[in-house]
């Protein structure tokens, strides 16, 4: 048996186990169905949380992939303007006329429309920091909460650890305390997936 | 004369690229890194516009906007909130705390200068 809750043992591999061990050591049956009970609802909040750091990720990924995806593009067109800025210039110099000069203005729209693209991606920044810091706390939360729980994992196969009841309501407590810490210190504050602008409201 | 703003943001990649986009639009920019940070810039400044993240360190954008309502000088200055948040009910917090408008990031250069034309008095 590992030391890692993620693989808590299921409730088909140990419950044979724990009531053979429990006639022999004398625990009750309730307190048996109480540990079930816990190790079950402990391995459904890590297997969700996890779920919920990798959804994390993967929105961290869309949010980047589309950050990259738009700069290159801004400093592509970027690039090819400065260079038909210089072309269109040299020809100012030679031969001024209007038509030149509008087309330098064409120009310069074109490269101010490209630095607000430009503006709007590079705030991914913003929010891959707010994600991550999301996932930090929750990291930080699941490791705590790993630590406390992993009495109920012990290294020796075959031997259910012998907690009394006023140490398995200590661990459900925790573990309330610890639903509740997720939900709300965790709470999220970036839903976008992508760099699209956001919504504007006026009060 | 130019008009003054002042734009709080824990991120420094925010603060540079709003302060850029209000500087094509004549303000000047002044910056804080989060509310107290921004409220210490307060001091007897002229001020035309206050542009607030929400989730920031030290301060939040709700607590600022609350300590500048409740100062005379600036009961009436528009405080647009730009933030990732989207929820309605915190919308209505950062009603309730004194904000003009809520902007959700990221912010489009342009349409962040519409809203601005909006409600700064020409």
């Amino acid at each position: 048996m590992s030391d890692n809750p993620a693989s808590l043992p299921t409730p088909e591999m140990d419950a044979a186990k724990l009531e053979a061990i429990a006639d022999y050591i004398g625990l009750t049956q309730e307190a048996l169905e109480r540990l079930q009970s816990l190790r079950d609802q402990v391995q459904v909040t890590l297997s969700d949380e996890f779920n919920v750091v990798t959804a994390d990720l993967t929105q961290l990924r869309r949010l980047l992939s589309d950050a990259a995806e738009k700069l290159s593009g801004t400093f592509r067109v970027v690039t090819a303007s400065s260079e038909d800025m210089r072309n269109t210039i040299s020809l100012v110099n030679d031969t001024p006329d209007f038509s030149v000069l509008a087309r330098i203005r064409e120009i310069a729209v074109e490269m101010t429309s490209t630095t607000g693209t430009t503006i709007q991606s590079l705030q991914f920044e913003d929010m891959a920091t707010q994600l991550l810091q999301h996932i930090d706390r929750k990291l930080a939360v699941l490791a705590r909460h790993a630590k406390d729980m992993a009495v109920l994992n012990p290294t020796t196969a075959c031997v259910p650890p012998l907690l009394r009841a006023h140490q398995l309501d200590d661990l459900f407590a925790k573990l309330e305390g610890y639903r509740d810490e997720l939900t709300i210190a965790t709470r999220k504050v970036v839903q976008q997936e992508s760099l699209e602008s956001g919504d504007i409201e006026l009060f | 004369m130019s008009k003054t703003a002042l734009i709080v943001d824990d991120s420094a990649t925010m603060r540079e690229m709003v302060s850029y986009t209000l500087k094509q639009a004549g303000f000047e920019p002044l910056t804080g890194a989060n509310g107290q940070d921004g409220l210490d810039k307060l001091t007897g400044q002229q001020l035309d516009l206050i542009i607030t993240d929400l989730n920031m360190p030290v301060m939040d954008g709700l607590s600022f906007i609350k300590a500048v309502r409740a100062r005379d000088e600036y009961k009436f200055v528009p405080i647009l909130m730009l933030t990732t948040e989207s929820q309605v009910e915190m919308k209505a917090q950062g009603k309730a705390a004194g904000a003009t408008g809520w902007l959700v990031k990221p912010f489009n250069p342009e349409m962040l200068l519409q809203v601005i034309g909006k409600v700064v008095p020409k």
